[in-house]
């Protein structure tokens, strides 16, 4: 029997953006436009609440879209976790505030989707949910040419993924007649998969690979990040590519036939990544490179998966554990870099030279920033660290050591650009400094700010705490 | 005990924080308060330490193994009070030097010297990693921040190298975690689990290959050297006396206790190679050093020349070197801490380093003039300091390794007189340059620090058994983990202080009362 309980997180979320959307339209002044925000947090808050009511309580799924199994809600938690700070952080646009936060909600949405995909059709629809939704937001400030801009480049260009990834999801369903993972997971088992299925998985990997800005296919990922207003460009870099790796972690059969695509676009991701990071000299788009440098980590952590997935997550770290913790470790940093930067400076195009003399002239935000930038690299005393160390010691406990070394070796590159985040922040003089506006913050979202930039230095000492708080009790 | 060395630093640089809300000199106070007193548990740590190894351990991260696990022996003891040694000093120093952003410049002190104190105690391999990579950041802002010249060059190039090695070094220590998991299914980082470890001779080049990357950056050995060059001159004074005096001994430290345990056969297949590097480091620090021309750069070569002299002791690896090795390391910490002192007051005085601007300070200031010529003089191995012993240690198991290294060493001591010599001359002879305007001698802050730095050169030299006759070992080395643990199996119980009956020390009073009180 199918119990329709099972999707009440996404009914929530999509209910509550479409409501935001009418009531946004009679509330334009300042004190309701906070209250727009606190609906989006009520919305996420509730929709929580509903995954972890329903995990596993009403069987598995819905016709197999969904799978609401301790797991998948672990997942989905984390995700929404990220949107939620988003929500929090996000500058209130001048206009439009109630599309801005409906949009943030509909993210949260193709978040929950992908993250709890039990069916090709449903992976489809969760990305181009989150999709839409991102295009918009890049271009969310239609009035400048850059923003429209790159809103256009992303959407011409994660098009194209789209386009792999539904050719690919055809001819796979040319050759099993079904669209469920599940059964698409056993009629692989023993079997080598004929020349088409191939060819048609192949393709959905490009897909994915678009989604997730993986070398060869992020061309698109610096200029969209730069166009994008602060909020969304932490967006797509932690909640969208999260999302993202998340709906192929039930495709980990893909290994025993795809390993050496998979594992090429791990490596060139580790590599390129960090290589084309150490040239750039504005910051949005250094963020851009380290987070194709993440989706190589997070991939090898995909890598190491040899089982069946989990029904829930273990209490000891495996490599499904690792790439949970590793979306939040990494997202929370990639979301609070870019609101930190937003919060200095909210011109579109920010180059290390801008940031001169902002560790003395804005000292908490600068502050913020570089422990995020510390998480980013991965360095001790913040959560990135562990996230990365998690990765890297799954990878060598499956054996794959070429491949974490790869890592090592880029993480190590990597820590080049991010030097120079903080070299510009805090040891040129502010005289020096062109241009000395200095833009405001609420109180709130500096508020918001420490919170987080505090929680990832307290859970580098307790890192399990935060394991355990993401593999939940339900 | 264990935990004070690391508390203290830590809630130091939080109150230092608080007090700098107050004023600068608030700051400064509290930094030094806390300096102090981590003085004080260190010293007692190693009195007691002397008779008993110390431990603390903790499982800390159960998912993936890692323990909160402190050891403090002999010799991890004396390092972590060679740091809160320095560490009093680089605040005093730094009290009429720094003016801007005095808080913060205590807060990353202090981290350092929390970082330094854990990689020196740690005994698990992921704390001893966190340690490591904790002086990172500290150094690159202590550097970056308030470092003269091409300071954040020279920050940069520091963190760059410091981290390229280290990524080596983590993958020998996942490299052994992942073998122990192989071997055992237990997930462990503890050093006394990934010890039983049976790696092959290939593996064990590899993972002693990585160890020694991660570890000769820091020490430096020569290729990896580079980072010095720019990094020691251009760091303010407390940030080149940490550097110099302490960081560098982080990587020699790493070096035996970690990559001589975890890979005795790849040490002793890579001894011979290594001695040469060592020798030629030596070689090679003293003659740029001859042909520097800026105080602070030929301090730096000199530094390195030293460091590798040090490095020559431990891969010889006999008894003599090893003690050798030991008391260089708490010598040249001091000496080296005491010449960037007086560069750094030079500097502070003149705003100018170079040997074309200064001259006939002998003159002018007699005080600083007679402290130059003593530590110049020691580092160089003056009889009755505790340089002299160590070199002579370090010289004679050279001999005894082979005449020919041994006949290079001592060639090498000569080498060091050139450059000492050069380096007082150029600075107190001579004419006075017109330019020498207003030159006050040493103020009694600086004639304190001096003061003490060169008593405890003369202490050293005139009893260096005090250092050397616990390292007290009975066969040739493959490992330092094997000869500390057949020390601590006949002459200690570990956790529990005991007396030895075989113990050749002279106790003395003070010990006896601070065994006491320890005992409570």
């Amino acid at each position: 029997m199918i119990s329709w309980l099972n999707v009440l997180p996404e009914a929530i979320l999509s209910v509550s953006a479409v409501v935001l959307l009418i009531v946004s339209t009679l509330a334009q002044s300042g004190p309701m436009r906070d209250l727009l925000r606190w609906i989006s947090i009520f919305a996420i808050a509730a929709a929580s609440a509903a995954l972890i009511y329903t995990s596993g309580k009403f069987g598995l799924s819905v016709d197999g879209w969904t799978l609401a199994t301790p797991f998948t809600t672990s997942v989905s938690l984390v995700l929404l976790s990220l949107v939620a700070w988003a929500v929090l952080t996000s500058p209130i646009p001048d206009t439009s505030a109630g599309e801005w936060f409906a949009l943030l909600l509909f993210a949260a949405l193709g978040s929950v989707v992908l993250a709890r995909v039990g069916n090709l059709a449903a992976l489809f629809l969760g990305i181009e949910v989150l999709s839409l939704t991102l295009y918009i937001m890049v271009g969310f400030k239609y009035t400048s040419r850059l923003s429209l801009r790159g809103g256009v480049m992303y959407l011409v260009l994660a098009g194209v993924g789209s386009a792999f990834l539904a050719y690919g999801m055809a001819l796979v369903y040319a050759v099993y007649g079904t669209l469920s993972i599940a059964e698409l997971r056993a009629s692989t088992e023993g079997v080598t998969m004929p020349l088409i299925a191939l060819f048609g998985y192949g393709m959905f990997l490009v897909g994915v690979g678009f989604k997730l800005a993986a070398v060869p296919f992020h061309m698109w990922a610096p200029d969209v990040y730069e166009a994008a207003p602060s909020s969304a460009a932490g967006l797509i870099a932690s909640a969208s590519k999260g999302a993202a790796i998340a709906a192929l972690l039930p495709f980990s059969f893909l290994l025993n036939s795809h390993f050496l695509i998979i594992a090429a676009l791990c490596a060139g991701s580790m590599i390129v990544g960090n290589l084309l990071g150490l040239r750039e000299t504005r910051v949005k788009r250094i963020l851009a490179y380290s987070s194709i440098a993440h989706v190589g980590y997070l991939l090898l952590g995909f890598l190491t998966i040899k089982t069946e997935l989990p029904a829930s997550l273990p209490a000891t770290m495996t490599a499904e554990g690792a790439i949970v913790f590793y979306i939040f470790v990494y997202g929370i940093s990639a979301l609070g870099a870019f609101t930190a930067l937003g919060a200095m400076r909210s011109q579109t195009v920010v180059s290390l030279n801008d940031l001169h003399g902002l560790g003395r002239t804005r000292p908490i935000p600068a502050a913020c920033l570089l422990l995020f930038v510390i998480s980013l690299a991965g360095l001790p005393l913040s959560i990135g660290f562990w996230g990365k160390l998690y990765l890297f010691s799954t990878a060598f406990k499956a054996g794959f050591l070429k491949l974490a070394i790869i890592g090592l070796i880029g993480s190590a590159i990597g820590l080049f650009y991010y030097v120079r985040i903080i070299v510009h922040l805090y040891m040129v003089s502010p005289e020096m400094n062109p241009r000395s506006e200095t833009e405001q913050t609420s109180s709130f979202q500096n508020a918001v700010l420490i919170a987080s930039a505090a929680a990832v230095v307290i859970f580098s000492i307790f890192p399990d705490m935060l394991y355990f708080l993401i593999r939940g009790i339900y | 005990m264990l935990m004070l060395t690391l508390i203290i630093p830590l809630a130091g640089a939080l109150f230092v924080l608080l007090a700098g809300r107050v004023n600068a000199t608030g700051a400064r106070v509290v930094a030094l308060i806390s300096t102090v007193l981590s003085l004080q548990v260190a010293y007692l740590l190693a009195a007691q330490a002397r008779f008993a190894v110390i431990e603390v351990d903790n499982l800390w991260i159960p998912s993936f193994g890692v323990h909160f696990a402190l050891q403090a022996d002999w010799i991890a003891a004396l390092m972590v009070l060679l740091t809160s040694f320095l560490s009093v000093f680089a605040v005093a120093v730094s009290w009429r030097e720094i003016t801007e952003r005095v808080t913060s410049f205590h807060v990353w002190l202090l981290i350092l010297q929390l970082g330094v104190t854990i990689v020196f105690l740690a005994r698990d391999l992921m704390l001893f990693y966190l340690g490591w990579e904790l002086m990172l950041i500290p150094m690159l802002f202590l550097i970056g921040s308030w470092g003269t010249g091409r300071k954040e060059y020279s920050a940069f190039k520091f963190v760059l190298f410091t981290f390229t090695g280290s990524i080596f070094m983590l993958s020998s220590m996942l490299y052994l975690y992942y073998r122990h998991i192989v071997d055992t299914g237990v997930a462990s980082f503890h050093m006394d689990d990934l010890l039983q470890v049976q790696l092959s001779q290939g593996e064990q080049w590899w993972v002693f290959l990585g160890f020694l990357i991660g570890f000769g950056v820091k020490a430096p050995l020569l290729p990896l050297h580079t980072w010095l060059i720019d990094a020691y001159p251009n760091a303010p004074t407390a940030g080149s006396l940490m550097l110099s005096g302490v960081l560098s001994k982080t990587g020699i430290y790493g070096l035996f206790r970690i990559g001589e345990s975890f890979a005795p056969v790849g040490f002793s297949d890579f001894r011979p190679l290594l001695i040469w590097l060592a020798l030629a480091g030596i070689f090679y620090g003293a003659w740029i050093a001859f042909s520097q021309r800026d105080i602070k750069r030929l301090i730096a070569y000199a530094s390195l020349s030293h460091v590798n002299f040090i490095l020559l002791g431990i891969f010889i690896a006999s008894d003599e070197g090893f003690k050798g090795a030991i008391l260089q390391m708490l010598c040249h910490g001091i000496s080296t801490a005491a010449l960037f002192l007086i560069a750094g007051a030079i500097q502070h005085r003149i705003s100018d380093r170079e040997f074309d601007s200064l001259g006939g300070l002998w003159r002018i200031a007699p005080a600083m003039g007679a402290f130059f010529l003593f530590f110049a003089f020691a580092s160089l191995g003056l009889p009755g300091t505790g340089n002299f012993v160590g070199e002579l240690y370090i010289t004679a198991a050279a001999l005894e390794y082979h005449w020919v290294i041994g006949g290079l060493t001592a060639v090498a001591v000569l080498f060091a007189a050139f450059y000492s010599l050069r380096l007082f001359t150029a600075a107190m002879h001579g004419p006075e340059p017109a330019a020498l305007p207003n030159f006050p001698d040493t103020n009694s802050r600086e004639n304190l620090l001096l003061s003490v730095l060169a008593i405890m050169l003369i202490i050293l030299g005139l009893f260096p058994s005090v250092i050397t006759a616990p390292i007290n070992t009975g066969t040739l080395p493959t490992g330092i983990e094997t000869r500390m643990r057949n020390l601590s199996e006949t002459n200690y119980s570990s956790n529990h202080i005991m007396l030895s009956h075989h113990s050749t020390l002279p106790i003395t009073v003070a010990d006896a009362a601070l065994l006491q009180e320890a005992e409570q």
